[in-house]
């Protein structure tokens, strides 16, 4: 009773402070899972070990909080992760017709309806169903993974070039953004090598080794923009109501949910892929669709990424939470399972029921604030997350990152092309030449 | 003075009208009216440029500082948990046979242990990366120095594991070893492998349709000894048909034990040598007791079983304590003291476990790390015992020290010991009746999880684990997977087994995905019946 009335305190507090992260623009719960894995290591060393019945329930909650809450900043201070990519257009729309908290809030119905989905469809069905899909599967992850990035990388689509006499000035018009995309892609792949076979990471802190080079790629150029760039935010409308119904909710769920499952399910698909391809697959034309879905997705891969972890006889890791877990906690039977499920529940719960005051807040604190100000303080304590943790050779692949996460923003290509980073070495990798190229490029 | 510009010129942005003439210009350069430079403003559309070659920059600097980077060399008792992904160096011995997993004739996996010192890592080689290593012929043996680069993965409970991720990262260097006397060869040996030359004097091939190994018994002038080795890697040997009796060959092979007899253990092809013939029947017999064997093949032809020689060349030297000094330092010694500390490792450390002794005011230091840790269980020494230590002396940051890799080379001598050490046997020293009566394969399911059952029949083809290894174990009423974890069962005894040979296994049911295994708490709940 004592550990249940223990991990029920830590999925609260884990929630709470799921607020403050999902608030600042840019930071990503995984740089902060990061610091307390450290945290916990260093607490080991002075002998006090934290039980499994505090941490596990503490950065669930965290990533189920962040996962639901870090849509405020999304949609009203335009600062997504690469994961709400897509949530930025409709949302900026929303928010410039002073429906910003309407928006936020129909993506929170979305994440609720991401959590019902993960709690009371995939929970019961998980250990029964994915460990036979994942055995059908298994041998086929590395063509599915090509088949995606050339989906990724063919459906892009040409941004100029529609105007002016025919040659090559119009032709490079149109090819600039694709030809932008492409190298995108390309460069973080071979960062991608680099980093995953000769990391300049000092080796304690290896598990660490991606993160900089994610913040350079998505979190900084953001947060850059964020700052440099004019837009006023007029001012909000707090509805009482929102334009959704029963039809869309469903719709939401299926197409959110699809994407996100598939992301959570597959190695190194991301959530913004998934999204994607969810939203092509559904080809949903209805934007209050497209903001909800992206909240059922959204969740539905960070979280139930996250949970996979636990669902016995499965023995996936997906994700980076769960990777910094497994270095903590190997998951033993349907306990850990039930924690896992009871956090997600309890953590979903208080989180959207948090969002509401914390959007009203939120949109105070832009009218009253220059929201410039919020991103360079989210910065700066990316920055210093990234030095703490990595040092300065952490700070150097940021800094590399940031120039190659800068491009498709400049380009207006996707910025998922910076996926590349892990897409092309793992699936080089899982098609068992990856090796062969380290070795062409002198890194092995 | 007054300039000569048409109305409006001061409202036009500048960059479209010329500066000189006030006319307008539009995206030209140069006035076509009066013919002045006009002065544009930088386009933002060029620092986009700016950023792509900012970007490729940054990131060839990267790649220059990360090749010219030495990958790190690190210890085995140095790795942490924050080190997972770590791209590192390791050099040690290769201290289990490698095991090559094999699927529909490709190779699957290979895996094998590692050694430095200061801990035991197991490395495994995947999919291509394993073939690679085949084809080229650079699986490792016993006892190889290794010098491997590759990922680490570290999981929570001190499962450590590294990945070899390109052939070109595993140089390999052969021993040089002593031709050892086959008198001389025993469990005492502390090398993972022997060098012998003599002749052969038996060849016991496996029948046809079976799995079993093949056996040969080499003689010299001071006795004689089986050596074992499985049909795939009879298939690597050179000339195959010089492998009959009468050849002169030298053997490089594992020290192993087979229902209580020393056995030597083959690990490749090329592990044997004919050095030429000899005739057998004109051979002086040796201490051993020779058996005379001309073409022997089929089930008809037995073992020889070995037999400890007397006057063998001593292994271990007995001393007290105090004389257990630095000078001592690479042999073997027995010893023996009181225990006064008795320092385990951090949870998650790979550091070993550290016991103090004591005798007459002298005080040394006995440490064995976390596999031998495992073996000894419950019969851990404590404090205020007195123990008898055979062990390795070492020298670790100026300290002499006791290096114990075996638990029977720890005996509690005090007469208050709950069990002796002593008595424990890392190989098969239970016979298959001591696993009790065996219940059929076919009826253990995932409702007796928790249950102790004991299941004997065939062994299937093995599939590689992350940490362990599964066999599909058949009798006549069905089939039942048995699991054995390297942190359970030492790699001494998993080497020990393969498809096709009959065991007993015991230990509790456990499902997974919906499956029941039976997965054998230690090596003890192993027994071969039948190869």
């Amino acid at each position: 009773m004592t550990s249940a009335l223990l991990a029920l305190f830590a999925t609260v507090v884990g929630t709470v402070l799921s607020c403050v992260l999902s608030c600042l623009p840019g930071l990503h719960v995984y740089n902060v899972m990061g610091l307390l894995v450290l945290l916990i290591y260093w607490l080991a060393d002075l002998g006090i070990t934290m039980p499994a019945e505090v941490y596990l329930p503490f950065m669930s909650s965290m990533i189920v909080g962040w996962s639901i809450l870090n849509t405020i900043p999304s949609m009203l201070l335009g600062a997504p992760d690469e994961s709400a990519i897509f949530t930025v257009l409709p949302g900026q729309k929303y928010l410039m017709m002073g429906r910003g908290y309407e928006g936020t809030m129909m993506t929170g119905v979305g994440s609720l309806a991401g959590i019902f989905i993960l709690v009371f469809i995939v929970g019961p069905l998980a250990p029964k169903l994915l460990p036979v899909v994942q055995a059908v599967l298994r041998g086929h992850m590395h063509w599915v993974l090509w088949v995606i990035i050339t989906y990724i990388l063919l459906s892009e689509w040409p941004k100029g070039g529609n105007s002016g006499p025919a040659g090559w000035r119009k032709f490079g018009d149109a090819w600039r953004s694709l030809a932008a995309g492409l190298f995108t892609f390309f460069i973080s792949g071979i960062m991608g090598f680099i980093l995953l076979n000769r990391s300049p990471i000092s080796t304690e802190m290896a598990f660490q080794n991606i993160m900089p080079a994610f913040v350079g790629l998505f979190a900084i150029p953001w947060c850059l923009l964020n700052i440099i760039s004019g837009a006023e935010v007029p001012p909000q409308h707090i509805a009482d109501s929102m334009d959704v119904d029963g039809s869309v909710i469903l719709r939401s769920s299926a197409a959110g949910g699809l994407g996100g499952g598939f992301a959570a399910f597959f190695p190194v698909i991301t959530g913004g892929i998934g999204g994607l391809l969810a939203g092509h697959a559904t080809a949903q034309r209805d934007e209050r669709v497209f903001i909800m879905s992206q909240g059922v997705s959204k969740v539905l891969y960070y979280t139930g990424a996250f949970m996979l972890m636990f669902v016995p006889g499965l023995g996936v890791t997906r994700g980076g939470g769960a990777w910094m877990i497994k270095s903590l906690h190997t998951p033993v039977g349907y306990g850990d399972y039930y924690l896992i499920m009871a956090t997600i529940a309890i953590a979903g719960a208080v989180s959207y029921l948090i969002m509401s005051p914390l959007t009203r807040g939120v949109i105070w604190l832009i009218g009253r604030y220059n929201y410039r100000y919020v991103s360079a303080v989210a910065l700066a304590i990316i920055v210093l997350l990234v030095y703490l943790v990595t040092s300065w050779a952490g700070l150097f692949i940021m800094a590399v990152g940031t120039g190659i996460g800068l491009i498709p923003v400049l380009f207006a290509s996707r910025r998922l092309n910076c996926l590349g980073i892990l897409l092309l070495p793992i699936a080089c990798n899982m098609s068992g030449f990856g090796h062969k190229i380290a070795d062409l490029l002198g890194l092995i | 003075m007054t300039t000569d510009t048409l109305p409006g010129h001061e409202q036009q942005p500048e960059g479209i009208t010329c500066s000189s003439c006030g006319r307008f210009v539009g995206p030209l350069n140069k006035c076509p009216h009066c013919g002045a430079r006009v002065n544009k403003r930088l386009s933002v559309h060029v620092t986009r440029y700016a950023a792509v070659l900012l970007a490729t920059a940054g990131l060839g600097l990267l790649y220059l500082y990360s090749v010219n980077r030495e990958i790190p060399t690190i210890r085995i008792g140095d790795i942490k948990e924050t080190m997972n992904f770590a791209y590192v160096t390791i050099e040690g011995d290769v201290t289990s046979e490698p095991r090559v997993f094999k699927q529909a004739g490709r190779v699957r996996s290979i895996r094998f242990d590692i050694d430095d010192g200061t801990g035991e890592i197991p490395v495994t080689a995947y999919s291509s990366q394993a073939q690679a290593l085949v084809d080229a012929g650079k699986v490792p043996r016993l006892g190889d120095r290794a010098k491997i680069s590759g990922s680490l993965s570290v999981s929570a409970d001190n499962n450590v594991l590294m990945r070899l991720q390109s052939p070109a990262q595993l140089t390999l260097t052969e021993p040089e070893l002593q031709v050892t006397a086959i008198a001389d060869i025993s469990q005492d040996i502390t090398d993972p492998s022997v060098l012998i030359e003599g002749v052969i004097t038996a060849v016991r091939e496996p029948p046809a349709n079976s799995k079993a190994p093949w056996t040969i018994v080499v003689k010299d002038d001071t006795g004689e000894i089986p050596v074992a080795f499985w049909q795939d890697i009879h298939a690597e040997i050179e000339e195959p048909h010089l492998l009959e009796a009468g050849a002169k060959v030298s053997v490089r092979a594992g020290i192993g034990s087979y229902r209580g007899n020393l056995q030597l253990r083959m690990a490749g092809g090329k592990d044997i040598e004919f050095t030429g013939r000899a005739d057998i029947r004109s051979m002086v017999a040796g201490p051993g007791a020779p058996v005379m064997v001309a073409q022997a093949t089929g089930p008809a032809v037995s073992t020889p079983r070995y037999s400890p020689p007397a006057g063998g060349r001593p292994q271990t030297e007995s001393l007290m304590l105090d004389e257990v000094t630095a000078e001592k330092k690479g042999s073997r010694v027995i010893t023996e003291g009181v225990v006064r500390e008795v320092h385990d490792p951090a949870a998650g450390s790979k550091a070993p476990t550290r016991i103090i002794i004591e005798d007459g005011g002298t005080y040394r230091m006995v440490v064995y790390w976390e596999k031998v840790a495992q073996q000894i269980g419950n019969n851990k020494p404590q404090v205020g015992q007195r123990i008898q230590v055979r062990g390795d002396v070492d020298v670790y940051r100026d300290e002499v020290q006791l290096k114990v890799t075996f638990p029977d080379q720890i005996t509690i001598l005090s007469a208050a010991a709950p069990v002796a050490a002593a008595q424990m046997d890392v190989d098969y020293a239970g016979g298959p009746a001591d696993l009790g009566e065996a219940m059929p394969a076919g009826q253990v399911t995932t409702a007796m999880e928790g249950q102790v059952v004991t299941v004997q029949g065939v062994l299937g083809e093995p599939e590689s684990l992350r940490s362990g290894v599964v066999y599909p174990l058949t009798d006549a009423s069905g089939t039942v997977k048995i699991v054995l974890w390297d942190r359970l069962v030492a790699g001494s005894a998993r080497d020990a087994l393969d498809t096709g040979i009959t065991v007993k296994v015991r230990g509790p049911v456990k499902p997974y995905q919906g499956v029941a295994q039976v997965v054998p708490e230690n090596e003890q709940g192993i027994a071969v019946v039948q190869e």
